[in-house]
């Protein structure tokens, strides 16, 4: 059996530099094993050798003891003077050269298709071991393509192989961050706000640009297109999306698809969608109604006019009206339809008073509704007055006001001012007060603000955990 | 601790504004550090009182409630310019350009972004208080500020249809569970101290609310225009004084 460990070997080394010098050295090593490494570093190992010039090295090893066989090993490697030759915009061009001497002024230029770049120009004086530093930051905007940098001493003897390198510039991606929705429910018709940061892979933030940030509804299939631009006050990206009347209730999905995002210069991202999902609920339409504030009789034309508005405050003009006019809550006559009359923004419909008719106050409610799942109601008052004989009812009617006038005067305090600038009574009507703050309680107008107050005590609530 | 004070009435006219402005300014001289922000988006007036004129103005209310601008961009220092050597006043105006104030009436303005602005200034600028001056009336966006600030100053006249709506105000705004505090304002001067007194107490057993005070006519208010701030030009005027007890009191509201 022969040992394969502890066996003198010997081999040469050499390097041939982009000039086609050659460098070489030795290495006098003992064998470990069947097979084994052992390394040389170039140019520390290598007597005169340096790393000055760029391009390409050859290297080829060969065995001197206890054989002699040429070129057991060979290989090559580059050296350049950017620290990359692609670079993706807003990175930094790094460039390092050596072989100067320490007391000239090296000169580096960026060209582009022959053109110097304007915006850069450097004056180095190299280090005392003749290294020469600088970068170059590239922006969002660099055009993009082949760059050539080249490195020139004064008072450096030119060298053999000039100091010159290509690098390529390509876009760069940019991330979309902090995706978020103005409201996390809305009601239809409502203005959605969305925002975003969008960033540069150095950090930068993107300010320019736009993203079409995608809707979709809740059955998954209609879609919505909102475009996003730079807001400068907010220092973010934002957009606004008004969600029609006839959308779909639940859930609807917002998203920044991948390569959405654009900016002027080609750069484009996120590299993946980013989604947010809110929650859309029927529009609670606004009724107001105009009270005709005056008394009608038998023959009149009791006119019901309104005013629908959304909830993102547009006229709403197409669905179904109806006026539903009671005495103590008895229906009187058939619901009214009303129509609407463009020119004046109104829904409008006429009713005649008929001798049949009761006397006394109606409460004429207004409700508006479409084929969407949108709805709103509003009432008012309007006084009839049908002459005695007329109707069977008319008696009973007139003695019930009567009563209920009389029950309210027990209601009513004076507080009189016997002394005064005006010398008249100032009336606290204690019944007329909550009677008036009780129809404005139960109108949707004020639920409906005490509802939104809700959902934002709630939000903050749950949103206070994640605060940071 | 910071506390937000809705300052509204049922009818306009009451001198809600000039209240604001002056109780406002009386807590600033006391060292506070105080925001005012003009929510009277159809009518705002508190600029003429402090003297700033609108074209001057780079983002206003009816920006920070579009999304447009940040709280503290809308928002103008006048401690320097009253010579306040403590105190401090932030001002937040409304816009006065027709265009900008249709925009805001059509479009409202979302809860959460008065909200937010509210929080922002609060903290921002480390105020001890934030007064926000309404549009009169009851409408949808001033209850929902009512709804948001932590108190609620409703400002009457001694007049039937003032008292009536407010009496509805008061009603109203016990739905937001909120405390409500009275300021009866403009009291003809020949209703003596005690008919007021009277008066003011029977409403404020009525509608079980706080009746912060009462302030009589004054020809010197109405004499300025409303172009200046009276505790600030004239302080050793009654109705000066008037304002500081007002102040003081704010500085009770829990």
């Amino acid at each position: 059996m022969y040992s394969l460990v502890g066996i003198p070997y010997a081999f040469s080394w050499a390097v041939k530099d982009p000039a086609g010098s050659s460098w070489s050295t030795t290495s006098n090593v003992l064998s470990t094993s069947s097979s084994w490494s052992f390394s040389a570093s170039y140019p520390s190992s290598f007597s005169g050798a340096s790393l000055n010039l760029p391009g390409a090295y050859s290297a080829n090893v060969s065995e001197t003891i206890p054989t002699s066989t040429p070129n057991v090993v060979t290989g090559s490697f580059t050296v350049g003077i950017t620290d990359s030759v692609t670079y993706q915009r807003t990175y930094p061009v790094r460039i390092q050269a050596g072989g100067y001497l320490p007391t000239d002024t090296v000169n580096i230029t960026i060209t582009r298709s022959g053109d110097s770049i304007q915006s850069f120009f450097s004056s180095r004086t190299p280090d005392t071991n003749g290294l020469v530093t600088t970068s170059w930051q590239t922006l969002p905007g660099t055009a993009t393509g082949i760059y050539t940098v080249s490195v020139v001493g004064k008072t450096t003897p030119p060298k053999s192989v000039p100091d010159a390198q290509q690098f390529v510039v390509y876009p760069t991606n940019i991330t979309t961050t902090a995706f978020g929705s103005g409201k996390n429910a809305l009601e239809k018709s409502e203005i959605q706000a969305f925002r975003f940061n969008a960033t540069y892979l150095n950090g930068l933030s993107a300010t320019q640009g736009s993203s079409t940030i995608r809707l979709t509804e809740p059955d998954g299939s209609t879609m919505h297109l909102a475009t996003a631009s730079y807001n400068s006050s907010l220092g973010r990206f934002s957009a606004a999306f008004t969600v029609p009347l006839s959308g779909e209730t639940g859930a609807w999905v917002a998203t920044i698809d991948a390569q959405s995002f654009n900016d002027p210069y080609g750069n484009g991202g996120p590299l993946l969608p980013e989604t947010v999902t809110f929650n859309v609920l029927p529009a609670t339409l606004s009724v107001a109604l105009f009270s005709s504030n005056k008394v009608f009789s038998v023959g009149d034309a009791l006119t019901v006019q309104a005013t629908i508005v959304t909830p993102g405050g547009t006229n709403f003009t197409q669905g179904t009206v109806q006026a539903v006019m009671t005495l103590s809550g008895q229906h009187v006559g058939t619901p009214l339809s009303l129509t609407y009359d463009p020119t004046r923004g109104e829904w409008i419909g006429n009713y005649k008073v008929a001798p049949s008719d009761p006397s006394g106050t109606w409460l004429v409610t207004v409700t508006a509704s479409d084929n969407y799942g949108n709805t709103g109601q509003s009432s008012v008052i309007d006084t009839i007055t049908v002459p005695s004989g007329q109707s069977s009812t008319s008696l009973l009617w007139s003695y019930l006001v009567i009563v209920l006038l009389v029950a309210g005067l027990g209601f009513t305090i004076l507080i009189t001012r016997k002394r005064g600038l005006t010398r008249r009574e100032v009336k606290l009507d204690i019944q007329a007060i909550k009677s008036q703050a009780d129809k404005v309680k139960s109108d949707d107008f004020l639920q409906s603000i005490q509802e939104q107050l809700k959902r934002r005590k709630q939000q903050m609530g749950l949103e206070k955990p994640n605060h940071d | 601790m910071t506390r937000s004070i809705a300052v509204h009435s049922y009818k306009g006219g009451t001198g809600k504004t000039t209240l604001t402005a002056n109780i406002a300014v009386a807590l600033a001289l006391k060292g506070r550090r105080v925001g005012i922000m003009d929510m009277d988006l159809e009518g705002p007036g508190l600029h003429v009182f402090f003297d700033v004129d609108p074209s001057q103005v780079r983002f206003t209310m009816n920006d920070v409630l579009a999304g447009i601008a940040a709280p503290e961009a809308a928002t103008i220092r006048l401690s320097e310019k009253m010579g306040f050597n403590h105190g401090e006043i932030y001002y937040c105006p409304a816009s006065t350009r027709v265009a900008e104030i249709m925009r805001t009436l059509k479009t409202g303005y979302e809860v959460d972004m008065f909200e937010n602005a509210v929080k922002r200034l609060q903290e921002h600028f480390g105020l001890h208080y934030l007064f926000i001056d309404t549009h009169p009336g009851i409408q949808h966006d001033t209850l929902l500020a009512l709804g948001v600030c932590d108190h609620q100053v409703l400002v009457s006249r001694i007049d039937q249809q003032d008292i009536f709506g407010t009496g509805v105000m008061i009603e109203v705004s016990t739905a937001f569970e909120k405390p409500i505090h009275l300021i009866l304002n403009l009291i003809p001067p020949r209703v003596r101290e005690a008919e007021v007194s009277k008066f003011a107490r029977a409403l404020s057993s009525h509608f079980a609310v706080d009746m912060a005070g009462w302030v009589p006519f004054s020809e010197e208010v109405i004499g300025s225009l409303s172009r200046s701030v009276l505790t600030l030009k004239t302080p050793k005027d009654p109705i000066a004084a008037r304002f500081r007890a007002l102040a003081e009191r704010v500085e009770t509201f829990a």
